[in-house]
Order: C-alpha cells, then sequence, then structure tokens
C-alpha cells in the first residue's frame, strides 16, 4: 500500500509540475493567454521584415516602427475580411479620432501614439488593396498606416514572433488572434490587448508615450 | 473466448505497434490534428486504446510486480486522471501543433494513461472506479460545458464552431460513460447474489 501511495504521490507531483508550466503558474489555460502574458513579461523585438504599402518604400519593420520616435498599435489585418477585422477596423478608427485630437500637442513637442496595419494575405493585400482599404475605412495617414511584408516567406516568420496564428475560416476567409498590439519607442512589442479594449489599450500606449517622451 | 479471440489476445501488442505507427504516420498525425474534435475524441482515445493493449502485452510476471504498486488500481487511476486533467487544457492543443516535444509528451501521456486504466480496472473494484470516474466525468463536462459556452475561440489553431462541437460532445461522452458504468454495475449486481459481491 505505501508502494502505491507513493506512486500516486509522484504521479500527482508530476502532474503539478506539468500543469504548472503549461498553464505559466495556473494564471492562463489557452495559448492566447500564454502569448499575452510572454509578451507583458519579456518585451519581444520586431523581426527584420521588410514591409511596403500606401506611402511606404520598402522598409525593415523595426526601423519603420522607431521611425519617429512615437509609440505604436499594431494589428494584423486582411483586406478582404468580412468579420473580426471590420471589428479591429472600427477599434482602429475610434482610436484614429483620439489621436488626431492628440497632434496639436505633438505639433508642441510632445511624444505621440501611432497606428499601423499589417496586412497578411500575400495574394490580395498589395499595397493598391491596402491603399483602398485605408480610403475606405478613412484612414488618416498622419497616424494610421499600412504595411504588409514585401515577401511571402519574410511573412511566415513575421507571424511567428508575435504567435499570429492565421487558420482557414472554412468560408473563404481567415480566422487570426486578432488584437491591439502595443509597441515602444525601440519597437519591442510590450503589451497586447483585446481588439475590443481601445480605450485600455490608447490609455497604456499613451503613457509609455508620455513616459519615454520624458526619459 | 473463442478462437478469434484468443488469436487477438495473443496478438494485442503487435496489433497495439500497429496501430500507433498508423497515428503517428505524418499524414494521419496531419489529418487527425486538423481538427479540434479529432484530434480531442479521436486521436486521444485511440493513443490511449494503444497504451491498453500493449499493456495487455506485459508478461504475467512483470505485471504481478506492477501490481505490488498499483493496490486496487489506486495508481494506475490517479496517473489516468491526472493526464485527462492536463488534457483539457486548451493551450495543450496548441501547443501539441507546435513544439514537437509537447507532442511527444501528449503522446506518451496518453499511451500511460490507456495502459494504466486497463491495468488498474478490473482491480479497482466499484468503489475505486465509482471514485475516478466521480471525478473525471463532472471534469470533462464541464470542461465540455466551458467549451461549448466560451464566446472566443480557446485554441488559436481551431475554429469557434468546432470548439462548440467538441464541447457538446465531451459532455455527452461524459454522460454516456457514466450511463455504461452505472448500468454495468447494476447489471452486476442484480446477476451476483449478495454475499457474493466483491468488497471495494
Amino acid at each position: 500500500m505505501w508502494r502505491t501511495a507513493g506512486l500516486s504521490l509522484l504521479a500527482a507531483l508530476l502532474a503539478y509540475a506539468t500543469g504548472a508550466w503549461l498553464t505559466l503558474d495556473f494564471q492562463v489555460w489557452t495559448a492566447e493567454g500564454a502569448r499575452r502574458l510572454a509578451v507583458a513579461r519579456v518585451p519581444v523585438p520586431a523581426p527584420a521584415t521588410m514591409v511596403h504599402g500606401p506611402g511606404i518604400d520598402s522598409t525593415a519593420l523595426p526601423a519603420l516602427l522607431v521611425a519617429d520616435g512615437r509609440v505604436t498599435v499594431l494589428d494584423f489585418i486582411y483586406t478582404r475580411c468580412q468579420t473580426v477585422c471590420l471589428a479591429l477596423g472600427s477599434s482602429f478608427q475610434q482610436m484614429q479620432s483620439a489621436l488626431l485630437a492628440d497632434l496639436d500637442q505633438e505639433a508642441a513637442g510632445a511624444r505621440g501614439v501611432r497606428l499601423l496595419s499589417i496586412g497578411f494575405d500575400p495574394v490580395h493585400d498589395t499595397p493598391a488593396a491596402l491603399a483602398a482599404y485605408a480610403a475606405r475605412l478613412r484612414a488618416d495617414p498622419r497616424v494610421w498606416r499600412f504595411a504588409t511584408p514585401v515577401q511571402t516567406v519574410a511573412l511566415h516568420a513575421l507571424l511567428a514572433r508575435f504567435e499570429v496564428v492565421v487558420i482557414d475560416d472554412g468560408m473563404g476567409g481567415y480566422d487570426h488572434n486578432a488584437a491591439l498590439l502595443v509597441f515602444d519607442r525601440r519597437g519591442r512589442l510590450v503589451r497586447i490587448f483585446d481588439y475590443d479594449e481601445t480605450q485600455s489599450a490608447l490609455a497604456f500606449a499613451r503613457q509609455l508615450a508620455a513616459r519615454g517622451a520624458a526619459g | 473466448m473463442n478462437a478469434a479471440g484468443i488469436w487477438l489476445a495473443r496478438r494485442q501488442g503487435a496489433l497495439g505497434l500497429a496501430l500507433l505507427a498508423a497515428l503517428m504516420a505524418p499524414p494521419s498525425r496531419q489529418l487527425l490534428e486538423a481538427s479540434m474534435p479529432m484530434h480531442m475524441l479521436l486521436q486521444f482515445p485511440a493513443l490511449a486504446l494503444v497504451g491498453a493493449l500493449l499493456a495487455g502485452a506485459i508478461p504475467q510476471l512483470w505485471r504481478a510486480r506492477l501490481q505490488a504498486w498499483n493496490a486496487h488500481g489506486i495508481a494506475g487511476l490517479t496517473c489516468a486522471a491526472l493526464v485527462l486533467a492536463l488534457a483539457m487544457v486548451p493551450r495543450l492543443l496548441d501547443l501539441a501543433l507546435l513544439d514537437p516535444r509537447v507532442e511527444a509528451v501528449k503522446c506518451v501521456a496518453l499511451l500511460v494513461s490507456g495502459g494504466a486504466l486497463r491495468l488498474s480496472w478490473r482491480a479497482a473494484g466499484i468503489l475505486v472506479q465509482g471514485f475516478f470516474l466521480g471525478n473525471t466525468l463532472p471534469m470533462m463536462a464541464i470542461a465540455g460545458w466551458l467549451y461549448e459556452t466560451a464566446p472566443v475561440r480557446l485554441c488559436n489553431a481551431y475554429r469557434l464552431g468546432e470548439q462548440q462541437w467538441l464541447g457538446q460532445a465531451l459532455g455527452w461522452v461524459a454522460a454516456g460513460t457514466a450511463a455504461a458504468w452505472f448500468t454495468g454495475v447494476a447489471w452486476h449486481m442484480t446477476r451476483t447474489p449478495l454475499a457474493e459481491q466483491p468488497q471495494a
């Protein structure tokens, strides 16, 4: 009986350790939760993916993110999307109107926040398609830009770095773990918000921008 | 046992290995893991079945030695219950697709749980069996309910529709297993005179 009790206890300890590892100390249950927690703990630098888009010549993503000292809220989209990207689009529209109001202060020297949407459908999200998409959403290029990787191979590395998983939605489109990704002024992903947490994401990004400007 | 039964019983080790090879072949793995219900409701039980078949091929002498570590099947059923609990964590499904090490551990754990179930079930008796099922089946039903009602995708690699379908199916599997077990217990009790009933 002691051997049985010992073996059961050993199994329980092993399962506890595995469970703690799997759920990051019982804090998260999903891969998405783990991604967000990991990013909040250790910032993830953007890979040197070459991107281009309306008004953006072929540039490395880190260079684009650090270009003018602003904090970036980034999302991944595809222009043919009829579902979640539309919600992301309206999230970005709300943030855009708030950020346009910030522009006056920025003219006075304050560091601001900008938006960047990255298209992940290599076939359809050409710079021209992105320009049309931007026009449809009334994106103002002063605060909201669009880009897509120049090469498809680089796209996979980019998605893998940020743990963006794109799957076939069974209706000719894609499902993806859509979210608001906040990058600091050094081009590192520092926090991930749900796409309906516009206010929190914006508040965090503004705080980050203000702190960066003071430092 | 009829001739076919004996033939199968003698070859269950080989059968288990053949099934394992079939399950682990890249095309079938890809197919089984392409959808959430197939991953959980087909691949998981199939791997446990392989474990059970392989356990059947363990020589009698070794079985007797193992039994000393598994009084009333308690250690074995504890292992199986713990593996089942971990298998319900949605992150496991996503990680298994991305990380071959996690995939390997997942498969080995499911094999072990299947083997442990087989080596422990009879020895457990009604009381320990009831305790095991009383823990795992409600857990499975609750996990199923969470999968079914979660408004967001719990796995990045799978669609919301399949998650809801899987959640519903998990509830049915839990209910079906409970019903089958109770039926078995009732059947056993009506056939065995009270004095001869096994004491758990």
